[in-house]
């Protein structure tokens, strides 16, 4: 018996825990239930439990045990830490604070430097492209010179699209105007398009996971089958 | 700090007497704005905060100058040189004339001042008239009662010139008496001069501080002798030292009003004059004041009234009694002060029962009941010290309201009660306010009074109105004296000023100076009370409480700015106005009401209602069935559209590029930064990427920044490495779980040496891979695995501008495909030298490492899952498009 059991108590009763659930998230498509409710219950809880004992486990405690060797080192980041607890008495909250601005403002040096430094300057630096051919290799496939003309064709145009003006009634427009604004209706393309394939790819991503949900549920069901005798 | 005007010393800025010398000291004045009732300084001429014009414009006479004014009667107190024994300082026979005291010398340097400031001919006139002893005598007088002398003067100089002006214009056109030219060329200069520096100063003042002629006064430079000879130009040209005279003509008013209180005095005090006393009343009645006005005189000390007591005794036996030339006109009836009521008496101080004594006269003769009240007062020359000096009183502040103020003027109930009280006037004056009926009821003088004075202003009418009481200025105190002396017939002093008051008394014909008037678009701005009754301001005025201003320009008029207690009552919001709906309307209106209201009754569902909602659930359903159609029908049957065959993306090729060129035994970083909801798409990169890395021999550290990757990374690893034969600790290490802050993956990049636990909990610089990383850079190849773009955004921000030379490629889910994908195309140097996009991604990656995993077996459910969903939004279009085109037709 025992030994009937083990096995799905490690492995099958899992597996057919989760293939319930699974179906029970699926029951949504018919429209909001209660089995739905409960699965949606039980992943939350599930979810911030496990969360918290790996915080608890993965972080608290080895950390403690790696700055233990050096405690002096363990004494600023305790304190912060034991400060943070002071949030839950109002009349102490602003005991706090210290912790917070010191994340606060660690975690925004931090995002503005690398904002910076990772992604801005590389970035802008990125759409100044030479539309010279010859700067290109010649590739039989593709066309350099004409992506980076179309990225810095829809980079403008997209930056101009946002340039909002409405001629007074009876104003003339001016041929500097008319340009603009004709930029700016291209650059809304160029946004519709973006979003499209935004939208694309999510809609891939989803069904990938819908594929992935498939493939457990036939894997589930073919190892129940399987332990129950009737595969 | 202030300084005393008498004696130098500094005080504090909230003093009212000086620490040293007790001599009341000047608080700072003010201009309250008729319109929005802002405090600006003293010099301004147009509101600060408004703009309006605090300073009533001035008419400049357009005659010249020089021309001789034909009425003696209200010239300046000198007389023809003609005639200089006729005229002459009229000794009073009555009163003994005092024994000419020497002056008392006053400091050198106010000596030479006020030598420097006077004109010669002033100073003759001054000396011709004998006025040096009780100048001398007013020199002694203390400093607050000098001010009380002083402020009319520079209300007349503020407030109402134009009077003036309009008086020596008449007096041009009514210069005819040929008998009198000679004398009149002698008299004129002076008050022509005095008008055209009055209307000078009035329009400069707004600009300038206050003149020097007014520090003057206010330093209480004593007056000088007066010097015969004085010529017109001189008064022309000195404009800035003629309005001595005016002080001087306002010490010649406390002069005259001695002569006329005096009586009074006499029975009720043996030593102090009426009018003084008045000015210091006792402590009961300054209460009583104080309580009616909220407006105190300076009470000086008792041993200074003693003094002044004196004082004045000694001025009064100089002024003796006036001419008999004047005794000659006077008024045939005369009610002493000593008649008012006894009731009154008791209740109110001298000073206002000096006036109310005026008010309980009899009707004074035709002349008098003719003339404005302004000019009766100024016939009663004994009363004017008395308002000058009963500074709080509102009368006198009233008074001095110009036309354009008195248009703001309360109406009936908005008087000063106190004064009402104090008067015993009652409530049912009529429309006239009690202010200005007090005015109006300031009979003529009641002691003995130069008739010519009170008959020479006289207009024709029979009675004045009140409304041109209201525009008399409160310097005519000090021109009374101006009148008073020269004698001059009387049929031209009355055809001189009759027509000067009537002219005087219109605002509108003021030149530059229009009525105000509230236009249409503020009207109907008003507040929806006061568009209630409009047309009952005595009703509504008792509502709103009268105040009072206190300082400024309007210091003493109440009711001038009576918005004040409006806005500080929360403004109620007006309520809509009724419409009134036709009876179509309202019906319709009432049935869309009720069928809004109406509510279905629950489970009654209309048939078409059915229907539709029936056919949304039947196209969702199909639309499902489609789907999973198409994504399991590749599970039993291949179709053959997706094969494996499928080209790689240049980003794959790169990606695998990337792991390709590593030298084998290299150690590679994998983030599994994602958690189990999007294990479905990731796994399928994940585990091709571990299975391609072990089969190059290359080994793998793992680490995650969800709590659930970690467990995820083990899975995958554990998957493998029984493949390839892998042991943890040597051949791969999993990290486990770092905290989800781009500030611990800084840590972790900048950690040296590599310090921490794995996944089981063995430490990481214990096993041999561990002890192979000491830093961050020792890695050959980082490899991303993000389903969220904000971690991948970390590893390329803090690690990879960090490690420029450490290879970064990222494993994404489809949706940041374009997110991502900047980060791959930077020309030059590329922040990602490889990408894997989702499941093709995958797929493709199997594909070119040779390694067939669930990726291409779901690349065909994939496939067809994406041809389903662009044909349903095809037939969708198309359906859309065609029902448009039907209702089109």
């Amino acid at each position: 018996m025992e030994a009937l059991l083990a096995p799905f108590l490690t492995e099958s009763l899992g597996l057919l825990v989760a293939f319930v659930l699974t179906l029970l998230v699926f029951s949504y498509l018919l429209g909001d239930n209660p089995l739905f409710r409960l699965a949606q219950a039980l992943f939350v809880g599930v979810g911030i439990g496990y969360g918290i004992i790996v915080v608890f486990h993965y972080v608290l405690m080895r950390r403690l045990s790696l700055l233990s060797a050096n405690w002096l080192l363990t004494v600023p980041p305790l304190l912060l830490g034991l400060l943070l607890w002071a949030k839950l008495w109002p009349a102490w909250s602003k005991v706090g604070n210290v912790s917070v601005a010191f994340i606060l403002g660690a975690g925004a040096a931090l995002a503005i430097g690398g904002a910076l430094f990772g992604t801005l300057v590389p970035q802008v630096r990125a759409t100044v492209l030479s539309l010279d051919p010859a700067d290109y290799p010649a590739t039989p496939d593709s066309n350099p010179a004409l992506d980076a003309g179309i990225i810095v064709l829809g980079t403008l145009c997209t930056l101009l699209s946002f340039h909002f003006r409405t001629p007074a009634p009876g104003q003339r427009v001016g041929p500097g105007a008319a340009l603009i604004h004709f930029a700016g209706r291209l650059g809304r393309y160029f946004i519709m398009i973006s979003f499209g394939a935004l939208f694309a790819n999510m809609v891939m991503s989803r069904i990938s996971l819908l594929l992935g949900r498939i493939d457990f549920l036939l894997d589930a069901a073919d190892t129940l089958l399987t332990w129950l005798g009737l595969g | 700090m202030i300084y005393c005007p008498k004696c130098g010393t500094a005080n504090l800025e909230d003093s009212k007497f000086c620490t040293q010398c007790g001599t009341a000291l000047e608080p700072e004045t003010g201009r309250r704005c008729p319109m929005c009732g802002a405090l600006n300084p003293p010099g301004n001429v147009f509101c600060d905060e408004c703009q309006a014009r605090l300073v009533p414009v001035v008419a400049r006479p357009t005659g010249p100058l020089e021309m001789p004014a034909p009425f003696k009667g209200l010239s300046l107190p000198t007389k023809p040189l003609e005639e200089p024994e006729a005229e002459a300082p009229a000794p009073q026979p009555e009163v003994p004339e005092p024994t000419p005291e020497p002056e008392p010398a006053p400091a050198p340097v106010e000596r030479e001042l006020a030598e420097d400031e006077e004109p010669d001919w002033l100073i003759n006139l001054r000396a011709k008239y004998g006025r040096g002893p009780v100048e001398a005598e007013m020199e002694a007088e203390p400093a607050w009662l000098r001010e009380l002398h002083e402020p009319p003067v520079e209300e007349a100089e503020q407030e109402a010139p134009d009077w003036l002006s309009e008086l020596r214009r008449r007096a041009e056109e009514e210069a005819l008496a040929p008998e009198e030219e000679v004398a009149e060329e002698e008299e004129v200069p002076p008050i022509a001069g005095v008008t055209e520096a009055v209307m000078e100063r009035e329009e400069e003042e707004g600009e300038e501080a206050p003149p020097e002629w007014l520090r003057a006064i206010r330093e209480e430079v004593p007056p000088e002798e007066v010097a015969p000879g004085v010529e017109a130009e001189e008064a022309v040209a000195e404009e800035e030292e003629l309005p001595d005279w005016i002080r001087e003509l306002s010490q010649e008013a406390v002069e005259e009003a001695e002569e006329e209180v005096a009586p009074l005095a006499e029975e009720e005090e043996a030593t102090l004059p009426d009018w003084l006393a008045a000015v210091v009343p006792p402590a009961e009645e300054e209460e009583a004041v104080l309580e009616a006005e909220e407006v105190s005189p300076p009470a000086p000390p008792a041993p200074e009234v003693e003094e002044k007591a004196e004082e004045e005794e000694k001025i009064t036996a100089e002024a003796g009694e006036p001419p008999d030339w004047l005794q000659r006109i006077a008024p045939p009836e005369e009610v002493p002060a000593a008649e008012v009521p006894p009731a009154e008496e008791a209740e109110a101080p001298e000073w206002l029962r000096t006036i109310t004594s005026a008010a309980a006269e009899p009707p004074p003769p035709e002349t008098e009941r003719e003339a404005p009240s302004w000019l009766q007062e100024i016939s009663a020359a004994g009363e004017v010290p008395v308002f000058e000096e009963a500074e709080p009183a509102a009368v006198e502040e009233e008074e001095a309201m110009p036309s354009w103020l008195q248009e703001l003027a309360p109406t009936a109930e908005e008087g000063p009660p106190a004064v009402e009280e104090l008067l015993g006037e009652e409530a049912e004056e009529g429309a006239i306010p009690s202010w200005l009926q007090e005015i109006k009821d300031m009979e003529p003088p009641p002691l003995e009074e130069p008739a010519a004075l009170v008959e020479a202003p006289a207009p024709p009418e029979e009675a004045v109105e009140e409304e041109e009481l209201e525009e008399v200025p409160p310097f005519t105190v000090g021109v009374e004296k101006l009148i008073e002396t020269p004698p001059v017939p009387e049929e031209a002093v009355e055809a001189g000023v009759e027509g000067v008051v009537e002219e005087e008394l219109a605002p509108p014909e003021v030149e530059g100076l229009a009525k105000a008037t509230i236009p249409a678009w503020l009207m109907a701005l008003r507040p929806a009370e006061a568009e209630k009754e409009p047309a009952a301001p005595g009703v509504e005025e008792e509502a709103v409480p009268v105040a009072m201003e206190t300082t400024g320009l309007l210091a003493g008029i109440p009711g001038v700015l009576p918005a004040e207690p409006i806005i500080g009552v929360p403004h109620v919001p007006r309520p809509p106005a009724e419409v009134t709906v036709p009876g179509e309307l309202a019906l319709e209106a009432k049935l869309l009401g009720e069928v809004v209201a109406e509510q279905r009754p629950a489970g009654v569902v209309l048939p078409r209602e059915r229907a539709q909602r029936l056919a949304r659930q039947v196209g969702r359903f199909l639309l499902y069935l489609a789907l999973i159609t198409a994504v399991l029908l590749p599970y039993f049957f291949s179709t053959g559209l997706f094969d494996e065959s499928v080209p790689p993306a240049p980003e794959t090729e790169d990606f695998y590029r990337a792991i390709e060129n590593l030298e084998p035994d290299a150690v590679v970083l994998v983030a599994f930064d994602y958690d189990p909801s999007l294990a479905g798409e990731m796994n399928l990169q994940a585990e091709a990427l571990v299975h391609h890395l072990m089969r190059r021999g290359l080994k793998v550290m793992t680490l995650s920044m969800y709590p659930g990757g970690q467990a995820l990374a083990e899975q995958v690893l554990l998957s493998a490495a029984g493949l390839y034969e892998y042991q943890a600790g040597t051949d791969y290490i999993n990290l486990g779980y770092l905290p989800n802050h781009p500030a611990s993956l800084r840590a972790f990049a900048g950690m040296n040496p590599l310090v921490g636990f794995s996944y089981e909990g063995t430490p990481v610089q214990e096993t041999l891979l561990g002890q192979r990383i000491s830093s961050l850079s020792d890695f050959a190849l980082i490899v991303e695995l993000a389903a969220d773009q904000q971690t991948l955004r970390w590893w390329v921000e803090q690690v990879g501008s960090q490690y420029p030379n450490l290879p970064l490629v990222a494993g994404i889910s489809a949706g940041l495909d374009p997110y991502v994908r900047p980060y791959y195309e930077t020309p030059g140097r590329r922040q990602l030298k490889g990408l894997l996009v989702g499941l093709p991604g995958a797929a493709q990656y199997e594909g070119l490492t040779g390694r067939v995993g669930r990726a291409l077996d779901n690349l065909e459910s994939q496939g067809l899952a994406h041809l389903t969903i662009v044909a349903a939004i095809v037939v969708s279009n198309v359906v859309y498009f065609a029902s448009r085109f039907r209702k089109g037709k």
